[in-house]
């Protein structure tokens, strides 16, 4: 049951017919671990602490980056205030949260991902958010994600482009980050350090990971595309991304390779 | 071989996704390839045939954020 204060606040995403009470209460319970607080994860964490995730008694918003803010960060990381600057990422999105409704239950992990730590980390999580900044952490995660059977939505952003897929293991049919990316494949994709970012376009796609977490986790159909924005012709692509028999992490011959 | 790459009508010599990524100068590291709106498996590109009228996209795998 929803107390006084929720119908209030929640009153206008109540009124959806694919939402309402129910979608509310199970939203509230859902434990969501977002890697990565910077351009993806901020607009990513307001949609998700303004939905409702962590409201519950079970629910929880766990908010994981090592990084500390910088003047650079401000263009895009929303969250972030110039007298923030040194603080750590995970503890300010953290007190932004909690300011915002302080009623949904945050924690803060003041850590980067890594591969050892992943898997224990996903205990009892929901779904994840890749807002990671690196090809290494999405690999990582994606691998520590299909084997524990979590879902996941990664979203990327440099320069003017975007691109955004939802990761369901155990789903028919469905690929993983993998499967789009091979991790044998030696690129080392360019940072934004390096090659820039747009700040609208990290926007962008960090909102719509929010939308697709809220989607799976409202139960709405599944939807395991490849999402490609371009911001230069202000062009959306969706891409059918198939499962690879050959992924070395979740085709059919993978235990050889992995 | 006329097709649609990226938006922009081509003719093309290459007869597969593997040739059209040497023929564009993009067999490298890191791109990634759909043809007629799916993704095409770096593994599959060498048999992957294109026909008259396909539309390809080539594109870069990011991953900053």
């Amino acid at each position: 049951m929803l107390n006084d204060e929720a119908y209030l606040r929640f009153g206008r995403q109540l009124l959806l017919p694919e939402w309402g009470e129910a979608g509310q209460q199970r939203l509230a319970d859902k434990r969501v671990l977002v890697i990565g607080l910077g351009g993806l994860g901020c607009p990513a964490l307001q949609y998700l602490a303004g939905a409702g995730i962590g409201a519950g008694e079970r629910g929880a918003l766990v908010l994981m980056d090592g990084d500390r803010i910088s003047l650079s960060n401000l263009p895009r990381q929303t969250l972030y205030r110039a007298d923030q600057i040194g603080q750590s990422k995970a503890q300010a999105a953290k007190a932004w949260a909690k300011q915002h409704n302080p009623g949904i239950r945050v924690e803060a992990l003041a850590q980067m991902a890594s591969a050892e730590g992943l898997p224990k980390r996903l205990a009892g999580i929901d779904l994840v958010l890749d807002c990671t900044d690196n090809l290494a952490s999405r690999h990582a995660i994606n691998r520590a994600c299909v084997r524990a059977g979590v879902p996941l939505i990664s979203g990327a952003a440099i320069g003017w482009q975007g691109q955004l897929m939802v990761i369901e293991p155990g789903a028919v049919d469905a690929p993983c980050f993998a499967c789009f990316s091979d991790p044998a494949d030696s690129a080392d994709a360019a940072s934004c350090r390096e090659a820039g970012v747009v700040g609208p376009v990290v926007g962008a796609v960090g909102t719509l990971q929010a939308l697709m977490a809220l989607r799976l986790l409202l139960g709405l159909p599944p939807e395991h595309k490849l999402h490609r924005f371009d911001g230069l012709t202000v062009h959306w692509q969706a891409f059918k991304l198939a499962k690879a028999d050959d992924c070395p992490l979740c085709g059919s011959a993978a235990e050889e390779r992995v | 071989m006329n097709i649609t790459l990226n938006q922009e009508r081509k003719t093309v010599a290459a007869v597969t996704v593997g040739q059209l990524l040497v023929e564009m100068g993009q067999d490298k590291p890191g791109v990634a390839v759909a043809r007629n709106g799916a993704v095409v498996r770096r593994t599959a590109w060498a048999d992957t045939a294109i026909a008259e009228g396909d539309t390809l996209d080539i594109f870069s795998v990011i991953a900053g954020g």
